[in-house]
């Protein structure tokens, strides 16, 4: 009850508010001044607004970016329900412009497009493309909340490429810091898993592969692969007894796929041998 | 200003807003119901009740009152305090009951009701209090809710078919509040019915579409349960481990370590130590402000040894032990380690974990162990100084400890694997007098009996019978004491004292007339006294066993009525023999006694030159018997004996038929070297037999290299050393595979070099062939033969000698020719050695052997150079006459011959029969220079 009162309180104050700076950016300096009008980034370090009277320039020590606020983009609602849809290419034009129009300012919608872009690039195969994007907003934006999609997506991207012992050093820093989410910790894993496998360690690789399975099983979008790569690691490294828990683990879980099918020819294999 | 007086209406409403809104969130009694509130929505009951309580006492009038009284009320249901919930409930209903339209709680207040009926058993009652429900308030928001709680008592009720029918509505509408509850209570309706699929296909269902991590996790706790009663481990697991509360506080991280340390404790039952590991490692690393974080790191490093990663393990236990100031968790880890390693064999690592151990925890709860298990490590690596000094501190440091009467049988184990046997019985003797009462001094007790029967044969052994002997007489324990007293007989014997044998086996029998081994016993009685040639009183002893009513399978009979005939034999009871042996054959027909019987009867007939008779008892053998170990030999005796008995035709098939049947042993190839021999000498037919054997060598391609070392040996004794050497193959052990073959082959390959006269490799040849022949006992006479005859054409005559000598006392030999020739080289080395006493002899029997005209004459005119050699000019020059008379146109005799016969008679001073016998000599040799 308490909080739908504060809800509805927080709730009426911003519709206020809204209402009051409707229509155009506001700028607000150190000093406390104000102008309204059109921010943008005029050069490295310097930021420009347009009011109706003039076009004034201001560096970036001199504003207090908390406090000033950026009209939204109006096509928001629509650019974040297409990428819900996973309708990639649409929505790449959207938050394209968006990343003109807030172009390199520390506010939010800045990163929101930086986010937009990357992830839509990324979905896409763009790989090059989206990396650096996605980079700058973690660069950017320590804090964003959207760390952990792009984090997620870096660890995809830079092992699409040729990864190394840098990429290796910072997979291992977030599966060791304890504010990484599940979700990256388990892909960190993930690429560790496929780093090792690249560079023919196949029981580091294993290890990583395993840490997914048990410690981040709710991170249901890598289990099936993880599963399928423990049992053939487990199988090249002699334990036909794991080997054969994950192949029966995916012919339970997911039948009548591709991997179930893999399966149950390597457990016939395995069998085979077991009772020759 | 203008601004303030035109919004004064909205900035009143704000600011009151605001006001109510800051005022409220800082109030004592907010903090407290929020406090109270959170704490029963997180469900920690126990906790909430009294915050409950307090905040309903309070602040009756606060407006989160009917929350904190349906929340008080669900708590009190939880803990089963129905009568409490219910007053709670009526407070509610009575307070608020007028303002159901706004106040959400009522409705629920009133579903509440029916869930306290329910718990009571008050099925009915429930049933029609949701049904009143429903009919008064039919746009109830709660109304899912109230279907719930209809459901859940006519499940209780055992009416699932209703249940079921509310239910179904509610679960398949995604959007209602109570879609994951309908869901699950379906779930529980299949299990009730034993429906498991229908359950397992439910909760998968929930898993997949419950947007509540909680519902989702409880799907999965009850998928998991169901899969592990059904005994899928491995499909239960793969849900536990799909299981995560979200959040960082410290609740989800206690109920995520739990899960996850659950998880990895089924991997290690599992026996999934990489699993296992990382499972235990993520509780210690992830949720290290858990409780179970040490443990978990404990286990963590146990189970990475497991996996076999020992290296990594030891570090993070050396990093346990670096930063945490209690290591008493860790305190088993190295002897665990141990254990491990010892598993897999690496005593190295053992001893290094386990003195490692000692030294970190040295009066740990884990040092007596690790202590005791440092000396089996030493034993086990078979390092015995250290063992000993281990497990002698380890007695020394933990004398009460219950494990130091076993680590004495482990040290005695290490004496006796050393042979070290006297100090293995001493340390079980201490261990029985030090710990008289403990279970390992009763196995010491046996294990000491079975010291000395261990002691006693390893003496037996080494030939020390007398003191295996004393070893013997020590056991008193009734498992061995049979064996043991059996053994002294048999130790008695052979050490050569046969009448103390004798007095053992009779003593063995006397105290165990029923032991199995009384008939063995007995036998050897009968041994002993045949050892100790009292044949007579064997005789009685083995008549005793025939006679002893043991049943007539037993092994012993045969061999003693066998037995019976040899003593007879000793005895020179040769009809006696033959009788016992028949007896053999008649009493034990299917024996393999009854074979020997058959052997040793063909040898009487042949020694009482009843051949043909001696050849059909060597036929019957061969055909009863055509396994026996007598049956080549006996093949090969049948043929011989028919030539004996002049019957070459039969001989020549019986000989024949054994190289077919044996063709692959010595006796084989021998028979055919036989056949060979009277194909030539008694038919002058060789080449028949060549083309014979060559036909042979075609029908029988895996027998061709035999067949041919047959025919080198047939030439060889034609005479014909030039084709022998052409036709003998190469002789080696991985072409010929059968030693009594190859020795016999070797033997006539030095024969061969004999006749090209390398009698250097003759010698060496012949050497081979005799080590090999001694012990398969063929072909001996042949390598002997070519050994001396090779010594005797380099004119070493001693040596020659002693082989002609040994050739002659141990062999039989076959062929009368070679056997003359082998009695005449003899004679001629004695000659040569100016022994003259048994030339003589050896040159009649040569005669006697009729083996052609040449060997009587060598044998002739060599018994007159003896007579000329030793003075006796007179016999000498009655030999030469005679020599000159029937042999004087062989040239190579009848030249010496009169040569010897003019010395002669000169010597007797008879000079015109000197130069009558020199005139004749001059017509018969005008060419020979005198």
């Amino acid at each position: 009850m308490i909080n739908k009162i504060k809800i509805f309180s927080g709730f009426a104050v911003l519709v206020l508010f809204t209402v009051i700076i409707a229509g155009a950016d506001t700028l607000v300096l150190k000093s406390g001044k104000k102008y309204k009008g059109t921010i943008s980034r005029s050069a490295p370090g310097k930021v420009a607004i347009r009011t109706r009277q003039a076009k004034m320039e201001f560096d970036d020590s001199k504003v207090s970016f908390k406090l000033t606020k950026m009209t939204p983009p109006k096509n928001a609602e629509k650019a974040f329900k297409l990428i819900k849809d996973k309708k990639y290419a649409q929505a790449e034009p959207l938050f394209s412009k968006w990343l003109k129009r807030y172009n390199n300012l520390p506010v939010t919608w800045f990163e929101r497009s930086l986010y937009g872009v990357g992830v839509c690039l990324a979905n896409q195969g763009k790989t090059k493309e989206a990396a650096p994007i996605l980079q700058k907003l973690l660069d950017e934006f320590p804090k964003t909340r959207y760390r952990n999609e792009a984090e997620y997506w870096l660890i995809e991207l830079q092992l699409s490429g040729s990864p190394g012992p840098e990429l290796e050093k910072k997979l291992k820093d977030l599966v060791e810091n304890s504010q990484t989410s599940d979700r990256i910790r388990a892909k960190a894993h993930q690429g560790l898993a496929k780093y090792y496998e690249s560079i023919n360690q196949p029981e580091k690789a294993l290890e990583e592969y395993v840490s997914i399975i048990v410690l981040h099983g709710d991170v249901d979008e890598l289990q099936e692969s993880t599963q399928a790569r423990c049992a053939d690691l487990f199988l090249q490294a002699g334990r036909t007894n794991e080997a054969t828990f994950y192949y029966k683990q995916i012919i339970e879980a997911y039948p009548n796929t591709g991997s179930a099918k893999s399966a149950e020819k390597k457990l016939l294999s395995i069998n085979n041998v077991k009772g020759e | 200003m203008i601004f303030i007086k035109q919004n004064i209406k909205i900035l009143l409403i704000i600011s009151t807003l605001f006001f109510s809104f800051y005022s409220n969130a800082e109030t004592k009694s907010d903090k407290l119901i929020e406090q109270a509130l959170s704490t029963a929505q997180r469900g920690d009951t126990q906790d909430a009740i009294p915050l409950l309580e307090q905040a309903e006492k309070k602040h009756p009038f606060h407006s989160a009152n009917s929350e904190i009284l349906f929340q008080l009320s669900s708590a009190y249901i939880d803990i089963g305090q129905y009568d409490k919930a219910d007053a709670v409930l009526k407070i509610l209903l009575k307070r608020y009951g007028k303002y159901a339209d706004r106040i959400a709680r009522v409705d629920s207040a009133i579903i509440a009701q029916a869930r306290i009926m329910t718990a009571k058993g008050k099925h009915n009652e429930a049933i029609q209090h949701i049904k009143n429900f429903l009919k008064s308030n039919p746009g109830s928001k709660e109304k899912d809710s109230a279907y719930f709680q209809l459901a859940a008592a006519y499940i209780e009720k055992g009416d699932y078919e209703d249940a079921k029918k509310l239910l179904k509505p509610v679960a398949a509408n995604e959007k209602s509040p109570m879609h994951d509850g309908a869901i699950y209570l379906m779930a529980n309706i299949a299990a009730k019915q034993k429906n498991y699929k229908e359950t397992e296909k439910l909760m998968a269902l929930l898993v997949k579409t419950s947007k509540s991590r909680n519902a989702k996790n409880s799907a999965l706790f009850k998928l998991g349960d169901i899969y592990r009663q059904n005994g899928n481990l491995i499909k239960a697991i793969d849900q536990y481990r799909r299981i995560k509360a979200k959040g960082n506080d410290p609740e989800a991280k206690k109920l995520n370590a739990g899960i996850l340390f659950e998880i990895a404790q089924t991997y290690e039952k599992l026996g999934h130590p990489l699993e296992a590991h990382i499972g235990f490692d993520g509780v210690a690393r992830l949720y290290y402000d858990t409780e179970l974080s040490t443990e978990a790191w404990h286990r963590a490093i146990l189970s990475d040894a497991d996996f076999g990663n020992f290296d990594r393990a030891e570090k993070s236990y050396l990093d346990f032990l670096k930063k945490n100031s209690d290591k008493k968790p860790v305190n088993d880890v190295r002897l665990y380690f141990a254990q491990q390693l010892f598993e897999r064999k690496d005593y190295s690592n053992t001893i290094y974990n386990l003195k490692k151990g000692l030294k970190e925890f040295p009066d740990g709860i884990h040092a007596e162990t690790t202590f005791n298990l440092l000396g089996i490590t030493y034993l086990t690596a078979k390092q015995f100084t250290e063992a000993e000094h281990a497990l002698k501190e380890f007695a020394k440091k933990f004398p009460d400890s219950e494990l130091v009467p076993l680590s004495y049988i482990y040290l005695s184990e290490s004496f006796i694997e050393q042979e070290y046997y006297n100090r293995a019985i001493t340390v079980l003797e201490n261990l029985i007098n030090d710990f008289p009462y403990s279970d390992e001094a009763k196995e010491a007790a046996n294990r000491v009996q079975e010291v000395y029967m261990i002691y006693a044969d390893y003496l037996t052994c080494t030939n020390r019978f007398l003191a295996a002997i004393e070893q013997y007489r020590k056991i008193t324990a009734t498992n061995i004491i049979e064996n043991a007293a059996f053994l002294i007989g048999d130790a008695y014997m052979q050490e050569g004292q046969f009448d103390n044998a004798s007095t053992a086996f009779m003593d063995f029998i006397g105290r165990f007339p029923e032991s199995e081994l009384a008939p063995q016993a007995k036998f050897s009685i009968g041994e002993a006294q045949m050892q100790a040639e009292k044949y007579a009183e064997a005789e009685e002893t083995f008549n005793s066993i025939v006679s002893g009513g043991l049943a007539e399978t037993n092994p012993v009979l045969p061999y003693a009525q066998l037995q019976i005939a040899f003593c007879k034999y000793y005895m020179d009871d040769v009809d006696g023999m033959s009788n016992a042996l028949a007896k053999v054959i008649k009493k034990y027909p299917v024996s393999n006694e009854a074979g020997d019987a058959y052997y040793w009867i063909g040898y009487l007939l042949r020694s009482a030159t009843e051949y043909k008779q001696a050849a059909e008892t060597y036929d019957n053998l061969i055909e009863n018997f055509p396994n026996h170990n007598y049956a080549a030999e006996a093949a090969y005796l049948a043929g011989e004996s028919y030539a004996l008995d002049n019957n070459f035709a039969k001989a020549l098939e019986a000989l024949k038929l054994a190289f077919n049947k044996f063709s692959y042993s010595g006796y084989g190839v021998y028979s055919l070297v036989r056949a060979g021999d009277i194909y030539n000498q008694k038919f002058n037919q060789l080449d028949t037999f060549l083309t014979e054997a060559d036909k042979l060598s075609t029908e029988k391609p895996n027998a061709k290299i035999f067949i041919d070392i047959a025919k080198a040996g047939v030439l060889m004794h034609a005479n014909k050393p030039a084709e022998a050497a052409a036709v003998m193959p190469e002789l080696t052990i991985e072409k010929i595979k059968y030693n009594d073959v190859l020795g016999y082959a070797l033997a006539l390959q030095a024969g061969i070099f004999n006749e090209k006269k390398e009698y250097q490799k003759a010698v060496v040849t012949a050497e081979q062939a005799e080590n090999i022949c001694l012990h398969s006992n063929i072909g001996l006479d042949e390598a002997l033969f070519q050994h001396a005859r090779a010594l005797f054409l380099q004119n070493d005559y001693e040596s020659a000698e002693q082989f002609y000598a040994k050739l002659l006392s141990e062999c039989v030999v076959p062929d009368n020719y070679v056997n003359a020739v082998a009695l005449l080289d003899q004679a001629e080395c004695l000659m040569k050695l100016e022994d003259f006493d048994k030339v003589i002899n050896l040159c009649d029997q040569a005669i006697r052997l009729r083996s052609g005209a040449e060997i009587s004459a060598r044998a002739v005119v060599l018994k007159g150079e003896n007579m000329y050699n030793s003075n006796e000019y007179k016999k000498a020059a009655q030999y030469f006459q005679r020599a000159t008379i029937l042999y004087g146109k062989i040239e190579k005799y009848g030249i010496p011959a009169f040569e010897g016969l003019i010395k002669s008679y000169e010597k007797l001073g008879l000079p015109e029969q000197a130069a009558e016998a020199r005139k004749k000599f001059t017509e018969l040799y005008p060419k020979v220079q005198k």
